[in-house]
């Protein structure tokens, strides 16, 4: 196997990055000689103004716009066609992602169902998309998601129930545009569910089997970036500088878990998500520690350097004890921002658990976890995080 | 080292899908499958173009809005325009004074334009129009094709005149043959009307006052018998034979003969240069050159009347296919009449061109003149004004070295013996006269009506006849077999074969066969004595 035998690989869209930097989007955009412009978002973006403010920049550069704005949170396999209909009506030359984690996925679903003629759910799994879509810009307005350098593409097949998982490197984006600038709409929750997220894709990416010093550098990079201003960003939510550090962190977060493939809380956090249609970052806060628990023996020195970041001294100690003195620090973290364990408080039920593992079990994410995991481990970590 | 499971192995694998290293890990870019299909329109493109490159006709393709869009390279060579002198023009740069499409008379299935090229010339075409759609039956544009009918035209021409000028020979054939029929009929008459005026002539004492008039009889008589031999002639359309003469006695006999036939309304001059040059020709042939040309220098004059002229001069200069100098025969024939258009004179020497009414000129005349002259190796010139007149040069080639044959011999004594002879002739006057001269000459004559009671007369005692003189046509038997029938008995025995119309028969033939000599019939006692003569003294 390559990634056995040190060969890595790293695999990043073009970036722009900094506050104002929307105001590019016409520029790159002409730069794909596009005519037409299909916008995906949701109905918040067009709520906060800045869905106008981007039409009016395409426009001012002469170019058409033809908006889809029903994409929900955690996108539905049907909205990913409809709006792919509607592309392949509007006649179109590229896609713009405009919001968070959830527009940016349904238009890499567009943007694929409109090269290949086929279902977004025939996609699911590594590796099954045949021909790269029409050009895609990611513009986020969240700082978590990561979706705008990402290859992992998030759909929630409605039939099923479950969020399926498409990672290609056909739905990396060609540009990821990002202005911090536009993260100033989030409000408090927001701003620390999509920041755990952030976080989590960091250590999951750092902990992962298939992890490279390429991907190191940034996953660590933003779990100190994360540890050290999501709590000042989440108290001082108007703060530009506050919130251009989460972004960098989150898209560090991204550059890492996008090449190096998260774990066992992200596949666990797919299978919550597409039952209960609960916020991504807060299954992911959930199961986050209880995971760390069943990894630690499987990674701890790796472990043991996040926990470094989060101020730990572990020299001389026993490895159950570094391992409990992350998981506390962890759970310190996150009740200091004020986010509350505990599944059942989420109306998870204890007869779901069984389904709920089952379905985590056939997620991708679980590939690159750093300990192989059993059915019954996944069970006993839902248990853990009742 | 511990032992792998599947379960392992297909994780590594998802595991290096996953980095990008996967087996079916694919690039980012689209541009291949741009690229595919780039090469793809390439491709296409490159497929119309050449499928309308090679087409063979000329097609021109206009856009919706009727301008030319592009035309392929059949038309450009057809018109002479390049595709980029007729983009955005319209086709109708190439029709000649917008002309519509019109059926043909002579190709009445296809519809023609009449098209005109770059350079002005016009040409016929063949014309297809079609609308070019789109799957949704959208008006593209639309397209001609153009195909050049010139050449079918001529060629379609061309052969309607060769099958008229079949028919024309045909004709001439069967009146050739009629002709000929009658000729040899008339030529047995007239053996027996020249015969016995002969006859009579011997018998007259010397000095009786009949002489005169059957001299006449004998005078008219032979030149019924040249006319006679002339339709052979023309009947049997045999290669003629040349002789070393000069031209300006024939001249001068023609001239004689046309002031007997031309009205006095017309005058007629001559200017004859003496000269001693002489030419390799065929008497009858340039008589009927210099007729021809006479006749029709006549029609030009026939309605007003006017000057004839007729003259003879040798010349030097350049020959027309050798550069050397060399000395001809100029032989000219004007008139100051109407003259020939320009247009019309280019076309003079057609066969079957003709000006003149139907029935009146056969439009055979200069084409045979031309013939004639060009197989003498000779030139035919022309030059006219219109109302003021027309003149034809004719050159003949001058033959150098050879002197000009003696003057015919005087009246000759008739020469007799008193050998056998037999005589073989169908007609019973002809036979007879034939009878009567040769015992005046003092021979023995013996007379056979036909070839079978000849061959048995002569089988019951070959040794008994010196000679033998038969006709060739006869019912049963020809001349010919029978005098192969005898010199299969005697192959030194001199057989005189006399035919007034064969065209099977030969003279190579007749020589071939053994036969001594051969005389065209009528024959004159007078040119048949000494042949007898001959025979008889040759072993």
């Amino acid at each position: 196997m390559l990634t056995e035998l040190n060969i890595c690989k790293f695999l990043a869209p073009e970036i722009v990055f900094g506050d104002g930097a929307v105001e590019l989007l016409g520029r790159y955009a002409l730069n794909f000689d596009a005519k037409g412009v299909f916008v995906v978002t949701d109905s918040g973006m067009a709520a906060t103004g800045l869905l106008s403010r981007v039409v009016q920049i395409l426009e001012a550069s002469g170019m058409r716009a033809v908006v889809y704005d029903r994409v929900s949170p955690n996108p539905r396999d049907h909205e990913v066609m409809e709006a792919a209909d509607l592309f392949g009506r509007s006649n179109c030359d590229i896609i713009i992602a405009l919001g968070g984690g959830s527009p940016m996925d349904c238009a890499k679903g567009v943007s694929i169902v409109s090269a290949n003629d086929k279902h977004v759910l025939e996609f699911e799994g590594v590796d099954n998309v045949a021909i790269p879509g029409p050009p895609l810009i990611c513009v986020p307005t969240t700082a978590g998601s990561s979706a705008d350098v990402s290859q992992f593409a998030i759909i929630n097949n409605t039939q099923a129930q479950v969020k399926i998982a498409i990672i290609s490197k056909a739905v990396v984006p060609d540009l990821a545009l990002i202005d911090p600038g536009l993260t100033l709409t989030m409000d408090r929750h927001l701003t620390l569910c999509t920041g755990i997220d952030a976080l989590v894709h960091a250590v999951e990416a750092y902990v992962s089997s298939a992890s490279s010093p390429l991907t190191d550098l940034h996953a660590l990079e933003a779990v100190r970036l994360l540890h050290r201003y999501l709590p000042q960003a989440v108290e001082r939510l108007d703060d530009i500088h506050l919130r251009e550090k989460v972004m960098l962190a989150s898209l560090e977060a991204g550059l890492a878990f996008s090449n190096a493939s998260l774990g066992a809380v992200h596949a666990m956090a797919h299978s919550l998500g597409g039952l209960l249609d609960l916020p991504h970052g807060e299954c992911n806060a959930l199961l986050l520690d209880p995971v760390i628990a069943f990894n630690y023996s499987a990674a701890s020195e790796r472990y043991d350097r996040i926990g470094a970041i989060f101020g730990l001294q572990t020299a001389g100690l026993s490895e159950e004890a570094r391992r409990q003195a992350l998981l506390e620090a962890i759970r310190a973290f996150k009740e200091r921002l004020g986010l509350q364990s505990g599944l059942a408080s989420r109306g998870v039920r204890r007869e779901d658990i069984d389904l709920l593992a089952r379905k985590a079990l056939a997620d991708p994410c679980l590939v690159t976890n750093p300990r192989r995991v059993q059915l019954r481990d996944i069970e006993a970590i839902y248990e853990e995080a009742f | 080292m511990t032992k792998r499971t599947d379960g392992e192995d297909q994780w590594d694998h998802l595991k290096d899908a996953i980095v990008g290293l996967g087996e079916r890990s694919i690039r980012k870019s689209y541009y291949p499958e741009l690229k595919a299909k780039i090469r793809d329109l390439d491709q296409q493109r490159s497929f119309f173009q050449s499928t309308l490159n090679s087409i063979p006709d000329g097609v021109v393709v206009m856009d919706a809005s009727g301008k030319i869009k592009q035309a392929n390279p059949a038309l450009c060579r057809m018109f002479g325009y390049s595709n980029e002198e007729l983009a955005g023009q319209s086709p109708e740069m190439l029709y000649e004074d917008h002309c519509e499409i019109f059926r043909h008379d002579d190709f009445p299935a296809i519809w023609c334009r009449r098209f005109v090229c770059k350079d002005g010339r016009a040409f016929l075409g063949e014309t297809m129009d079609s609308e070019i759609r789109d799957e949704q039956g959208a008006l593209l544009g639309s397209l001609e094709l153009i195909r050049n009918l010139s050449e079918r035209l001529s060629t379609l021409r061309q052969q309607r005149q060769l099958e008229e000028q079949l028919r024309q020979s045909q004709k001439m054939a069967a009146i050739g043959t009629l002709a000929g029929g009658i000729a040899h009929d008339f030529n047995n008459l007239l053996a027996a009307i020249l015969g016995y005026a002969e006859l009579a002539l011997l018998k007259l004492p010397p000095g009786a006052t009949l002489q005169r008039e059957l001299h006449q009889i004998l005078k008219a008589g032979g030149k019924a018998s040249e006319l006679v031999n002339q339709i052979l002639a023309f009947s049997r359309k045999e290669t003629t034979k040349r002789i070393l003469l000069q031209p300006g006695v024939l001249l001068k006999e023609t001239i004689k003969l046309l002031r007997g036939t031309i009205p006095t309304t017309i005058t007629i001059r001559e200017r004859i240069t003496a000269t001693d040059r002489m030419i390799l020709a065929n008497p009858t042939q340039l008589h009927q050159v210099i007729m021809n040309l006479c006749t029709n220098a006549f029609h030009a004059l026939e309605d007003q009347g006017g000057e004839m002229t007729l003259s003879l001069e040798p010349v030097k200069q350049k020959g027309w296919t050798h550069d050397a100098e060399r000395e001809w025969i100029k032989i000219s024939v004007a008139d100051n009449g109407c003259g020939i258009e320009a247009s019309v004179l280019e076309r003079v020497f057609e066969p079957y061109f003709t000006t003149k009414p139907s029935g009146k000129g056969t439009g055979m005349g200069l084409a045979v003149v031309h013939g004639i002259v060009e197989n003498h190796d000779g030139r035919i010139e022309v030059e006219s004004k219109p109302g003021q007149g027309t003149t034809f040069h004719v050159y003949f080639p001058v033959v150098t070295g050879v002197e000009a044959p003696q003057s015919r011999r005087g009246a000759q004594s008739l020469v007799g013996g008193n050998e056998s002879i037999l005589v073989v002739d169908d007609e019973q006057m002809v036979a007879d006269y034939l009878k009567g001269f040769l015992e005046q000459l003092g021979y023995r004559v013996t007379v056979c009506n036909d070839g079978n009671s000849a061959l048995s007369v002569f089988e019951q005692n070959p040794a008994g006849f010196d000679l033998v003189i038969t006709d060739q046509t006869m019912p049963g038997k020809t001349g010919y077999e029978v005098a192969r029938t005898m010199l299969a008995l005697r192959p030194e025995l001199p057989i005189i074969l006399c035919s007034g119309y064969s065209s099977a028969l030969s003279p190579e033939r007749v020589t071939k066969a053994g036969i001594r000599e051969f005389m065209m019939k009528p024959v004159s006692l007078h040119d048949l004595a000494p042949v007898i003569r001959a025979a008889l003294n040759t072993p």
